[in-house]
């Protein structure tokens, strides 16, 4: 606990001096030698942008982040894989096809990040990454202000600087509710009389299970396409 | 005659910074990076001074959007190449997934390229006739001056959505027939391989859809050979 009590003095104080990140740390966290010695967490609470931690390997055409291999796409894609998948089967298997693609997608791309190391010390990830998270943030101030620096970081570098809109978490609501803001199949596909990002629910859903390490669902709510100010998702376990 | 003209003097600008690493490196590129003038420059003279993708791109952090000169990108892990495969041959005859994934990487790049030429933030609307047009397949067949400004243009475009978008490396064999394009490090054929068959379905169509939106034809490619296959690249090749 008091490692986590440490931590947090740290980033609330990160988060208190902006001026003082971007104008000492942010040139440390980017620097030649040190830049690549960092992990993805502390460059980025040091003020660097999700594309300044990019490793671009332009010569074989590849690029990453913390040894997660990722590629860029015309937002249309979206729309085109709902369209596609909508042409071949029935709509109820199609939302089940792009939650799963979401849902597998992203648990890949955590257990990556956690497996490769490059995210955060080794020693620090149990603190986030368990079973007993979620009832821990329920019943400790503490605890719940550290997830959600944590969480919101690691949501800011795959979400707002991944084209994919901004979340906000809501930790003491049973079930646990996500809000996704500006969400790309709500725009692309609304309006609608139902919700349509089942993409995203399966993104929502992978992301929690390898947070917790046991397959939890998620379901949207309330959905943008639907008139709605943003898109709600539960978290079940 | 003006078109050889206007040829010749954009190759040499084109040329120029590779030609003068050096003053480009230390002159030119801090300039174009300068706030201001960053954000008025069109992408393509930017990628000519040596800016990386990630540099060009525009990030709305709040919003939660990207984009790269108009057009509206996002990042998904490469598992996503395999996922689809997966998914679309579980429910799929294997000719029918290869056929949707093609037609999705043909819609998809179509798209983005419709989109880039008609933004007018990529480059200056009277240069794009000269790259995108009807006859461009023919012409750089028989005009070197052509082909090298052709090579020079869709090398720097490529670099900045394949190879900074991580989806392998680009080459165009212009004088070819049918027009050759060589991908190395195909997304596809590192999650699909080995296989006895060509496995690019995706990026045949994307390259498809490349081809097609700067001719205005419709375009298909084929892909030849397969690095999954164990071939050194994956070969597409375009046919009318």
């Amino acid at each position: 606990m008091f490692k986590v009590r440490l931590l947090l003095a740290l980033l609330d104080f990160l988060e208190k001096h902006p001026l003082f990140v971007r104008v000492c740390l942010r040139p440390i966290a980017n620097a030649p030698y040190l830049s690549k010695r960092l992990k993805v967490m502390m460059r980025a609470f040091m003020g660097s942008t999700a594309f300044e931690i990019h490793d671009v390997d332009v010569a074989n055409g590849r690029i990453s982040i913390g040894g997660v291999d990722e590629m860029l796409f015309g937002s249309e894609f979206i729309q085109i894989l709902h369209e596609a998948f909508g042409s071949i089967v029935s709509e109820e298997e199609k939302e089940r096809i792009l939650y799963d693609i979401g849902f597998k997608a992203c648990y890949y791309e955590g257990e990556e990040a956690l497996n490769k190391g490059r995210w955060a010390p080794k020693a620090l990830v149990p603190l986030i990454y368990n079973s007993e998270i979620m009832d821990r943030i329920r019943t400790d101030p503490v605890m719940a202000r550290f997830f959600n620096h944590i969480e919101g970081m690691v949501t800011r570098l795959i979400l707002n600087e991944g084209g994919w809109g901004h979340i906000d978490f809501d930790f003491s609501s049973r079930p646990m509710k996500v809000s996704l803001y500006n969400s790309q199949e709500a725009r692309y596909l609304g309006p609608s009389h139902k919700p349509v990002c089942q993409f995203f629910t399966g993104f929502i859903a992978g992301h929690a299970s390898s947070l917790l390490g046991e397959r939890v669902e998620a379901r949207e709510v309330t959905c943008q396409a639907m008139g709605e100010p943003c898109c709600t998702f539960e978290i079940d376990r | 005659m003006f078109r050889k003209m206007q040829l010749k003097v954009l190759l040499f600008g084109m040329e120029s910074p590779e030609k003068h690493p050096f003053f480009t490196r230390f002159v030119l590129r801090p300039v174009s990076r300068l706030p201001l003038l960053s954000k008025r420059m069109m992408v393509l003279p930017r990628a000519l001074l040596g800016d990386t993708a990630f540099e060009i791109h525009d990030v709305d952090l709040e919003r939660g959007r990207i984009g790269i000169g108009g057009v509206e990108e996002i990042i998904f892990g490469s598992k996503i190449i395999e996922q689809l495969h997966k998914v679309l041959g579980s429910r799929l005859p294997e000719e029918e997934k290869n056929e949707a994934l093609y037609e999705l990487g043909y819609n998809l790049c179509r798209w983005e390229v419709s989109t880039a030429l008609q933004g007018g933030k990529w480059a200056p609307r009277v240069l794009v006739p000269l790259i995108a047009n009807s006859t461009i397949v023919d012409d750089v067949r028989s005009d070197p001056l052509l082909a090298r400004f052709f090579l020079k243009v869709m090398g720097t475009v490529s670099r900045l959505i394949t190879d900074e978008g991580g989806w392998g490396h680009l080459e165009f064999e212009v004088r070819s027939k049918p027009l050759r394009v060589l991908l190395s490090n195909s997304q596809e054929a590192a999650w699909l391989g080995p296989s006895d068959r060509p496995v690019c379905h995706l990026y045949a169509g994307i390259v498809a859809g490349y081809t097609s939106a700067i001719s205005g034809e419709e375009l298909r490619a084929r892909e030849v050979a397969c690095r999954a296959m164990g071939a050194p690249q994956c070969v597409f090749e375009i046919d009318r």
